[in-house]
């Protein structure tokens, strides 16, 4: 530790996006540690490449809850590969974390809701690889409140407003397990649906965005009874088959994943699971030289719902 | 590569951290000749009478506090080596408000970043006793279902909103501030990398149990800290010390449950109120208090040593009338008579509370002090034999300018 290393081009210390120091009488402010605006995560993105992700999905689908999981990993140790090199957020990482951590006296983990805006605002990460630690990553996480996303759903004018998506290098839909068994669970499948059709005609999905279908809380799916588990075991590859039929041409890489961010119905799935898999993913993708790749994985031909019934027997066990 | 000829250190950390007690150390070895000290003063920039404040209280083995308005006069101090290099050491902030404020409040202080603007390094300090770490609930509940046998638990239990606790930026866990309060440094304009940062683990006597070198503590309880001087060596060149500057614990006032030699007798006696002191301490618990108390609970012990212990730092504890018939020993006398003429310390006052309280419940309450032995065998050692340092490259392990000496390499 104690030997510097060379310095990286791409890694200049962080700098606030904005004016850093204005100082009034004897006092210099500081940047505000606070979600970046628009236009301070525009600055960061041309100061040096930044990887854009986009999490979108109603309220209270997990999307903050995702973002800060990943952050509270990093509290303990390196994630995927990647080590923490720095935020110019921090204080609202923790802010978000509070109703987590044993010093809000909540009695279960639970995070924040992000209260709608109607300009987004950003959390940012930077990671360095733990093989070339001068090779460092910067992301920008939206947090916007799903209400955002619910009018766009409801609204094409709405959805052209969320001009960010054209930058987004991951674009993750999320889908609730837990509302998976419900009534409603075909109006989340179609609004989702509707969501990524008008970003899509709207021309505001990049040719090289990788769209991500996320189950998130997970965790319902693993304490669910062996009948819960069937039902939604099909309804999960209803939804699969179908993305694949409506997208699975329209967008550069179409991908399916589980997490249980933040598992209460399962603790002993572990904090973060899925989110180490879902980084790496992030962190691999160097979206600008992946070739667009219709059939990724080589699975040509191959339904995601065949591919989900191989991972999961009817009864919902581990094969 | 020559070293420059004049270098600018600054003494960094958050509160209470160790960086007073390294000072009143510092002070202490450079102006003796049992052990050899590398350095050696030239001169210092201001008022000496702090630095001899906090020297005396070190000698006396008591907890080296700040005196804002002495500690002020106090700016920086220059050293030298053998070969006549110089480095100038200087103290913008010993009692670590003005890292807290860039943290919490997002300012920094135009004094305070010219001090930064001229520094080519610095000491950072950091308690290995007082590390706040991000404590996750489901990391708790995993512990409490363990236990029970079973991972998994039932559905959430909503919580009243009413029962949460508010986030307080300023308990926001110690890698983070730390990690934040370094990202500030290298984000200012004139920053010059590399920044050369010893990282000093203070009271590591204490955790020296652990079996962990200063590297590995920061490695296991700092991770996220870790993670980023890693990531950053390009930014700061670090290297990592841990320091014990007291050379152990220090005896202590505090009381806790062990202490209660008969809790049924201490009970009983407040509760019946019979004399002065029990009185006035029964009459100003809350009914809760009460209830336990009077329950025999089985945290009876417990809640008599929290019941006295916030007793130690009230200054109305004593009171002519109300010690009437109380056998006072002599040394409380003595430490009484101190207290009438001047008692701005809380550990003074703390002191002198609990030898008041032993007297009252000379049967019900252990004279046994805290760290007693610990003391005692310091109080034997050679006070330049006390400070004990390690890390890499460590010559002499009681000379306490080694991280300074490393700076100045």
């Amino acid at each position: 530790m104690s030997t510097p290393e060379t310095q990286p081009p791409a890694a200049a210390p962080l700098e606030a996006p904005t004016t850093v120091a204005v100082p009034t009488s004897d006092i210099i402010d500081l940047y505000s540690g606070k979600e970046l605006n628009e236009s301070n995560a525009l600055k960061l993105a041309v100061e040096r490449p930044v990887r854009l992700i986009v999490t979108g999905g109603p309220v209270d689908f997990g999307k903050t809850t995702l973002l800060t999981t990943l952050y509270e990993l990093f509290q303990s140790n390196p994630v995927a590969g990647q080590r923490f090199a720095g935020s110019m957020t921090l204080p609202a990482f923790e802010q978000k974390c509070h109703l987590a951590r044993l010093a809000s006296r909540n009695l279960r983990p639970n995070t924040q809701r992000t209260v709608y805006k109607p300009d987004p605002e950003y959390l940012h990460l930077r990671t360095s690889s733990t093989e070339v630690p001068t090779n460092q990553t910067d992301f920008l996480f939206t947090d916007v409140s799903g209400e955002m996303f619910e009018r766009a759903i409801d609204s094409q004018e709405e959805c052209k407003h969320l001009t960010f998506v054209k930058r987004a290098n991951h674009l993750l839909l999320l889908f609730d397990t837990s509302k998976a068994l419900r009534p409603n669970r075909w109006a989340m499948l179609q609004n989702s649906k509707t969501l990524l059709r008008s970003f899509l005609d709207n021309d505001m999905l990049s040719p090289y965005c990788v769209v991500t279908v996320v189950w998130s809380k997970y965790d319902y799916f693993e304490a669910a009874s062996a009948a819960e588990k069937k039902a939604l075991t099909d309804f999960r590859a209803l939804a699969t088959d179908q993305f694949q039929n409506d997208f699975g041409t329209r967008v550069a890489d179409l991908r399916f994943k589980d997490i249980a961010a933040q598992p209460l119905r399962r603790q002993s799935l572990g904090l973060g699971k899925g989110v180490h898999e879902l980084f790496s993913d992030w962190v691999s993708d160097s979206t600008e030289l992946r070739k667009i790749d219709l059939h990724p994985n080589g699975l040509v031909g191959a339904r995601e719902s065949d591919r989900f019934a191989q991972r999961y027997s009817a009864d919902g066990t581990n094969p | 590569m020559n070293a420059p000829a004049f270098r600018h250190i600054l003494l960094m950390g958050l509160q209470s951290t160790g960086k007073t007690s390294y000072l009143a150390a510092l002070w202490y070895m450079l102006d003796q000749t049992t052990v050899p000290c590398a350095l050696s003063l030239k001169n210092l920039d201001g008022d000496r009478s702090y630095l001899n404040l906090i020297c005396k209280a070190w000698m006396e083995y008591k907890a080296v506090l700040r005196t804002p308005s002495d500690s002020e006069k106090l700016a920086s101090m220059t050293l030298k080596d053998k070969q006549s290099n110089q480095l100038k050491l200087i103290f913008p902030d010993l009692s670590g408000e003005s890292f807290l404020l860039q943290w919490s409040k997002r300012q920094l202080t135009v004094g305070y970043d010219q001090l930064m603007k001229q520094a080519n390094g610095g000491i950072l300090f950091l308690s290995s006793e007082k590390v706040e770490q991000p404590v996750r609930i489901d990391t708790v509940v995993d512990l409490v279902a363990e236990v029970n046998g079973s991972a998994d638990e039932a559905p959430p239990v909503p919580v009243p909103p009413t029962a949460i606790e508010p986030w307080d930026i300023e308990k926001a866990p110690t890698q983070v501030q730390l990690v934040e309060l370094l990202q500030v440094i290298a984000s200012r304009e004139y920053f010059r990398a590399p920044f050369r940062l010893a990282i000093v683990l203070s009271a590591f006597d204490v955790v020296k149990s652990l079996g962990l070198t200063p590297k590995q503590f920061i490695s296991r309880q700092l991770p996220l800290l870790d993670q980023y001087l890693t990531s950053n060596s390009y930014l700061f060149d670090v290297t990592i010390y841990g320091i014990s500057a007291q050379g152990g614990r220090y005896v202590s006032p505090e009381i806790s449950p062990v202490m209660i030699q008969d809790a049924v007798t201490l009970r009983n006696r407040l509760k019946e109120s019979r004399d002065g002191v029990s009185a006035k301490i029964w009459a100003e618990l809350d009914e809760d208090t009460k209830a336990i108390l009077e329950s025999d609970a089985p945290n009876l012990q417990r809640t008599l040593a929290d019941v006295l212990k916030a007793q130690l730092s009230r200054d109305d504890l004593y009171d002519q009338n109300r010690f009437v018939g109380v056998q006072l020993r002599p040394e409380t006398m003595e430490m009484l008579s101190g207290h009438q003429r001047d008692l701005k310390r809380d550990a003074d006052l703390k002191a002198l509370n609990r030898k008041l309280l032993e007297d009252v419940y000379s049967s019900e309450l252990s004279k046994e002090w805290e760290n007693q032995k610990e003391q005692t065998q310091l109080e034997n050692q050679n006070p330049s034999n006390r400070v004990l340092i390690v890390g890499d490259g460590v010559v002499n392990q009681h000379d306490i300018t080694e991280p300074i000496q490393w700076l100045m390499r």
